[in-house]
């Protein structure tokens, strides 16, 4: 082949080469398949064994990571507050996908407010029976027709309550817009809430018989945060953000009269089992392991019993190809918890050695922290321990991760949201 | 066909061996660079983009990265290695040391910046191990140049003697 063919060649590959290094374009994982069979052709024989039932398919013992921890948290209606998984978000982030719950409750379910804590999360919307169940949150934004939801607030000063209060009438945000809920109207209109010795004003919901009748007063709808002029004590616009992100929420509270009947169904997401047929050099990092099973695709998610150790970079013809967490790859959503405070959701992105932190820019946590996996997606299974933080803090997380140290040879692969 | 069906299963293998290897020894010579070396060291040109596409499929399989990177770096190490061929004395066992240590480097650079953030060799290779690279080119370059002779050329050497 003449030289100038093997410049050009170079040349049209510069580009994806430097811009996706670690990609895998779509035809491409079948040659890689095919390269994995060559290396391994045992594998094939193996499907048999890889097909059993998943070792994890014990009834609610996955779910019980990161959920048992939450389950204290979330108790914003008392006694008569129904506990609920949630499996995964649609629409950006404004929609919150809940386990299914016997039929007859779907009816009675429908507009009740659902919390995290103290935190209120948004509503029940309506849904077809035996569909799984939604939450529309406080972001979402109903179609243009029909009127926005509004909530009547009262915010006051976390440091020192006795401070003059705001009443607040709140709405979703619109794009683009700084925070996630906008404040329509305040009274009084010009009210320092910045300076030290005020600052945060915490929002929470007011008794409304017009607006809310059967919302109860004193959840909380996040913190106020102003724009405007603070040298001059001129405020512009008035937003109220949210304490929580849909992403690290992975169990919430319906406030409900408890009707007997609302139990949530049996609905099991235990994953496939695959077994691993072959792992690169030990002191490559992060390590790739070769998987046989079935059904396996690409971005789902390998776990051991509680732990997360990994996601499938491709998958083809029953053979997957899988790395650790920190592996280069797409953002995934962790939930930093210690066990006692709020969670907090970051989107992390593997970089080979640790993470960086895509969002939120300035988050910090303590070493020994726990991480969970946020949702992320139906594929992706929510509420599974992936490791401990060792450093958290400048853009940067370094984290001692399960998925770092030898896989088991066998592990399962999926547990996102599976229809059985 | 058969015979790039085998070359690929020894190139799987190979370098299955020495991934297996260097979770041991780090100094281990690379055998990718040693292959491209010789490649570009070859007075035939033709079999290169076929060795060069095997590689890149075994080594995307085997180590960090997509085949589209490897093949990628394959191709730019080869065409940096060819001014040797061109212009320089190729049989000469300085310009087999020369090329396999700069093609080991090259690579191990490439890689470093690009699939590892500038944060070392991802493979966890030491210097010493593009220095043995460099050593063992020469010796490689003679067993893989050599090739048993032909049994047309076997009857034409003995009609000359006779």
């Amino acid at each position: 082949m003449p030289r100038r063919s093997l410049l050009l060649a170079a040349a049209l590959l510069t580009p994806p080469a430097l811009l996706w290094p670690h990609a895998t374009f779509g035809p491409l994982a079948w040659v890689e398949a095919a390269a994995a069979v060559v290396l391994r052709p045992q594998a094939l024989l193996s499907t048999v064994h890889a097909a059993e039932s998943p070792v994890l398919a014990l009834p609610g013992s996955r779910a019980s990571a990161l959920g048992d921890a939450q389950r204290a948290a979330v108790r914003g209606g008392g006694p008569a507050c129904l506990q609920l998984p949630v499996l995964t978000t649609e629409r950006h982030g404004t929609v919150l996908v809940l386990d299914r719950v016997a039929r007859e409750a779907d009816a009675q379910l429908a507009h009740r407010a659902v919390v995290h804590g103290e935190d209120l999360l948004g509503f029940i919307a309506p849904t077809c029976p035996g569909d799984y169940l939604r939450v529309r949150l406080l972001t979402w934004r109903s179609p243009r027709p029909q009127p926005a939801p509004r909530w009547a607030a009262v915010a006051r000063s976390q440091i020192n309550p006795d401070l003059p209060h705001l009443s607040l009438l709140v709405a979703a945000a619109p794009m683009g817009s700084p925070f996630l809920l906008r404040v329509v109207r305040a009274v009084p209109r010009q009210l320092d809430t910045w300076s030290a010795g005020r600052w945060p004003y915490i929002a929470r919901t007011a008794a409304s018989p017009v607006l809310h009748p059967d919302l109860p007063a004193g959840l909380v709808l996040g913190r106020v945060e102003d724009v405007g002029y603070r040298d001059r004590r001129f405020v512009l616009r008035r937003y109220v953000m949210p304490r929580w992100d849909a992403r690290g929420v992975v169990r919430v509270g319906v406030i409900a009269s408890a009707p007997a009947s609302v139990e949530a169904a049996d609905h099991r997401r235990g994953g496939n089992a695959a077994r691993v047929v072959w792992s690169s050099a030990t002191n490559e990092s992060p390590r790739r392991y070769l998987l046989r099973g079935t059904e396996l695709a690409a971005g789902a998610a390998v776990f051991d019993g509680l732990h997360c150790l990994g996601r499938i970079r491709w998958a083809c013809g029953g053979l997957a190809m899988a790395t650790p967490l920190s592996g280069h790859g797409p953002v995934v959503p962790l939930v930093c918890f210690d066990g006692h405070d709020a969670p907090t959701a970051i989107l992390v992105r593997g970089r080979g050695r640790g993470f960086a932190v895509v969002w939120p820019p300035e988050v910090e946590g303590e070493p020994g922290h726990s991480l969970f996996t946020g949702v992320a997606g139906s594929a992706f299974p929510q509420g599974l321990e992936v490791g401990r933080v060792r450093e958290l803090g400048g853009g940067r997380l370094v984290a001692d991760l399960f998925g770092d140290t030898s896989w088991p040879e066998r592990v399962t692969v999926g547990g996102g949201v599976v229809d059985r | 066909m058969m015979a790039t069906a085998l070359r690929f299963l020894g190139c799987v293998h190979l370098l299955a061996i020495e991934s297996l290897l260097l979770g041991r020894m780090v100094w281990l010579p690379d055998v990718t660079a040693l292959l491209v070396a010789r490649c570009a060291l070859d007075a035939d040109t033709s079999r290169a983009p076929r060795l060069l596409i095997l590689l890149a499929v075994a080594r995307a399989l085997l180590w960090p990265g997509g085949i589209v990177f490897h093949l990628w770096a394959l191709l730019v190490v080869y065409l940096l290695v060819w001014p040797l061929r061109r212009n320089l004395f190729p049989e000469r066992w300085q310009f087999q040391m020369l090329a396999g240590g700069l093609v080991a480097a090259t690579l191990s650079l490439l890689q470093s910046y690009v699939l590892a953030g500038g944060v070392g060799d991802p493979l966890g290779r030491g210097p010493l191990g593009w220095l043995l690279t460099a050593l063992v080119a020469p010796g490689l370059a003679i067993v893989l140049a050599w090739r048993p002779p032909r049994r047309r050329d076997k009857v034409a050497a003995t009609e000359v003697a006779g």
